[in-house]
């Protein structure tokens, strides 16, 4: 089956979410006990990023 | 001030990194990639720098077509542009053969400053950022774990064994930076959908001003000749407490000369 001519482009976008998420993770971890600001603010970067996946809007991603 | 941060793209700390063991090499084909983490705390400094003082952060980098995500993820974190070294001319490059590549693209910019890691996560050879000063006519400033403009004057913590070292230079100059140094931020939605608008400009070799003496597998003067794995870890000496352990602790101690 060929493939879609945006998958390579839906990928890599999907990529970079997905290292965003990790990267906020990453960066949130280590302060849970020390900086519950920077960890709220990390969960809501998080969040706004799956609320953008889940809605699935890929041609807005893609502008 | 305008800063390039030379940035590696690397395999994701998620892949189990392979050797190629006829050509000696990293496998970096078909692996997902990423902004090596000593590259990120290069791209941190830059962009709170130019918070601070104004600017730009072009971020450059050499490697293969794989690499466009983690040039993806420092534009997302806020740098301004990046220069991508893409070519098969250019694998195979040794470190001096990639410090001459690196140093052709920054003389078509205009710069102050040079950011670089101490040393990428993968390789660890650390050569790049020395050779690249030199060939620019450059000072470089090692192993900062703080950095300071004042005017045309920049000023660097220089990490040592027993503390730090300051250490001042004019600018331009060329720095590499420890991990210490920042945390570096992660891209944020905004970041993200706004990176891919960002510019990615392309230079091969040959539009460079290189040839295959000076890059590439040919221009390569360093040989890797065996690659192997570190020798195992030898098993610990148990030593169960029937009394005597701490007599045993401490003969075990004095015996290297600890005590």
């Amino acid at each position: 089956m060929p493939m879609a001519p945006n998958t390579e482009a839906i990928d890599q976008h999907l990529k970079g979410f997905v290292q965003a998420l990790h990267a906020a993770v990453n960066r949130a971890v280590p302060h849970v006990q020390d900086d519950p600001k920077l960890v709220d603010r990390a969960i809501e970067d998080c969040k706004e990023i799956l609320d953008v996946v889940l809605e699935g809007n890929v041609s807005e991603w893609l502008k | 001030m305008d800063i390039i941060v030379c940035a590696k793209i690397v395999p994701a700390a998620s892949v189990t990194i392979q050797i190629d063991p006829a050509a000696k090499r990293m496998v970096r084909k078909d692996i997902p990639q990423e902004l090596d983490p000593q590259a990120a705390c290069a791209v941190e400094e830059g962009l709170r720098l130019v918070e601070k003082h104004g600017g730009s952060v072009t971020i450059l980098t050499m490697g293969g077509e794989d690499g466009t995500i983690g040039i993806r993820n420092a534009l997302a974190m806020g740098a301004t542009a990046a220069i991508h070294l893409s070519d098969p001319a250019l694998a195979g490059s040794d470190t001096l053969g990639t410090a001459k590549a690196l140093a052709e693209a920054i003389r078509r910019e205009r710069f102050d400053l040079i950011l670089c890691g101490t040393e990428s996560s993968d390789s660890y050879a650390g050569i790049v950022p020395g050779q690249l000063a030199q060939l620019l006519g450059i000072p470089p400033l090692t192993f900062a774990k703080e950095v300071s403009i004042e005017g045309r004057k920049v000023t660097i913590k220089r990490q040592s064994e027993s503390g730090y070292d300051v250490v001042e230079s004019e600018l331009p100059a060329l720095i590499t930076v420890t991990t210490g140094i920042n945390e570096p931020r992660y891209p944020t939605l905004k970041g993200i959908m706004g990176a891919k608008k960002k510019e990615i400009r392309k230079y091969t070799a040959a539009e460079l001003g290189l040839g295959p003496n000076e890059v590439g597998e040919t221009g390569a003067r360093e040989r890797v000749l065996t690659v192997g794995r570190p020798p195992a870890r030898q098993a610990g000496k148990v030593i169960k407490d029937e009394g005597e352990a701490g007599k045993q602790v401490a003969d075990f101690l004095a015996s290297l000369k600890l005590i």
